[in-house]
């Protein structure tokens, strides 16, 4: 950069307006544009908040009354001979087991590793990562 | 017949380059021409060896070049750069390109074309997780920076340094509207320099990601988004046009349309505009807006200071609204107590969606099992909006009081 240039940047010539007054100016609508879109779109993240209090929580508020006064207004079940909180229990082992034994059948028949009948007498939830959940975000993503 | 060959000869691009046949050999003109050519060579193989962008780069490209081929008149800059356009004489004495020109000088393509990102973008992430506005936000503080460098360089007046810090909004229809507004000279270089550097995000983001944040703060697993309602989406792009309409009424070319695209999107009763407006609508004024832009690249207004110090402004701009959206996000992760990935920060400037791809791939690089996308797409539509209020705030600001 030559001299006359350096003029030109610092000083006023030809209409070009001094550092200082340039630095004002830009100063100014720094600042004024900066907190006009902060304004804005804090505005818009209160309209959103609102959003949320009449489009979900209300809603969702609503909806857990109503389970709760149908729970509610739902006769007492009768007691059966067998104890009430193992029969559903047994239930659902029982389809939860012949879930386990198809997907192993189901796997076991498509990589051919194993032609031998098989029977599940137990099972056990593994702690930690859950498999299924990463595959399906693995597929989503 | 001798004479016939001669002003057949003298009617070639080539005698017109150098200036064969008349006095007025123009002192290295031709080596000028011919630097453009080149230029214009290099981004054809950016756009299509590198893919850069090549959708719009490549019509850019294309532009320059045949408005620097001598002779063609497919383009009169100065037909544009008046005060006042007339009109008459473009329709008598324009070119191809001045012709399509008017559409980006009246500002028809950038709003167009944000009817199409409207109709393509999902706001649904936004909707479930509203603070990311704020680092929309955030991340639109390079605009205003190189704003300021821009008129403090002295090389440049207020309008054009506004136009020049809009790069750092990293839109480019954004960026075209407020420079044919602003600075129509100057159109070419920007909006090379703008696309150019939104092809080159996954490079120039990484280094500020990792330069602001902790390995710790790397790690954090953002909790899952709320769903949200058919009614919600509907409601969201008609409440936005409102307000923002209602409060910086320029920017509502932009705002507007965007807001109308998304609304044919999610109403679930308009489907075939919705399909046209992101494809053979978006398709069509892609080809215009990227050619005739690319054509206001001419050697007289392209090769000179100012475009250098229009690609340093406009590297400075992406940098720091990236590091603009990395802090904003940093102190809300610390108003939150540790609930926001400050990652998804880099996202706040608008190119959407390569920002937000950044995000979740810096994110699992440091925990594999950590999914950022869909937050990071908040903080990266919120940037959409942010940048068009931004060019809203400089198209309304009275320029003639800083002249």
């Amino acid at each position: 950069m030559n001299t006359a240039m350096i003029r030109n940047v610092m000083m006023a010539t030809d209409g070009v307006k001094p550092l200082g007054e340039r630095l004002t100016d830009g100063l100014q609508v720094f600042i004024i544009g900066i907190v006009a879109v902060f304004g804005v779109l804090a505005v818009l993240w209160g309209v959103l908040a609102l959003f949320k209090i009449f489009f979900y929580d209300l809603p969702e508020k609503k909806k857990q009354e109503a389970a709760k006064k149908a729970l509610e207004n739902t006769p007492a079940p009768v007691i059966a001979d067998a104890p009430a909180e193992n029969a559903p229990a047994a239930e659902d082992d029982t389809q939860l087991i012949a879930v386990i034994t198809a997907a192993i059948a189901a796997y076991t028949a498509e990589s051919g590793k194993s032609a031998l009948p098989f029977r599940v007498v137990s099972y056990k939830r593994l702690k930690g990562a859950n498999g299924w959940n990463g595959a399906d975000e693995n597929e989503t993503i | 017949m001798l004479e016939s060959i001669g002003n057949f000869l003298e009617s070639t691009g080539i005698a017109k380059l150098f200036g064969l046949g008349s006095n007025t050999i123009e002192d290295w003109s031709w080596l000028k021409t011919i630097i453009m050519l080149v230029i214009s060579f290099a981004l054809v193989y950016l756009a299509i060896v590198k893919k850069f962008e090549p959708l719009l780069l490549l019509p850019i490209a294309i532009g320059m070049m045949l408005t620097n081929l001598p002779g063609g008149g497919l383009f009169h800059l100065d037909f544009f750069i008046q005060e006042h356009i007339d009109f008459g004489q473009v329709l008598h004495d324009g070119g191809l390109l001045d012709l399509l020109y008017l559409g980006v000088k009246l500002g028809i393509y950038p709003s167009l074309i944000f009817i199409g990102i409207g109709a393509m973008t999902d706001f649904t992430p936004l909707i479930s997780n509203p603070k990311s506005l704020l680092i929309g936000a955030g991340a639109q503080l390079g605009v205003f920076v190189a704003f300021f460098l821009a008129l403090a360089s002295g090389f440049f007046t207020a309008p054009e340094a506004a136009a020049i810090g809009i790069i750092g909004g990293a839109d480019g229809p954004t960026a075209i509207l407020v420079t044919k507004t602003l600075a129509p000279k100057l159109l070419g270089a920007i909006a090379i320099a703008a696309y150019s550097y939104m092809a080159l995000i996954p490079m120039i983001q990484p280094p500020f990601m990792k330069l602001f944040t902790t390995d710790k703060e790397r790690k954090i697993k953002m909790t899952a988004l709320r769903p949200v309602s058919q009614l919600e989406k509907i409601l969201f792009p008609i409440v936005v046009t409102c307000v923002v309409g209602l409060i910086i009424p320029d920017a509502l070319p932009l705002i507007g349309c965007l807001m109308f695209g998304n609304l044919l999107n999610v109403c679930g009763v308009c489907d075939r505009l919705s399909k046209t407006a992101q494809n053979e609508l978006m398709n069509i004024v892609t080809i215009f807006l990227g050619i005739t832009v690319g054509a206001t690249a001419s050697a007289d207004n392209f090769l000179d200071i100012q475009t250098i110090l229009i690609i340093v402004c406009g590297l400075a701009a992406f940098c720091v609204s990236t590091c603009g959206g990395l802090l904003t996000a940093k102190v809300m992760n610390i108003i939150t107590g540790g609930k926001i990935n400050p990652l998804i920060g880099s996202a706040g400037v608008s190119a959407v969606p390569m920002a937000a791809r950044v995000s979740q791939k810096v994110g699992q690089e440091y925990d594999p099992s950590n999914f950022l996308l869909m937050h990071a797409m908040g903080p990266n539509v919120a940037g959409v909006i942010g940048s068009a209020v931004a060019a809203g705030v400089f198209l309304s600001w009275d320029w003639a009081s800083m002249l």
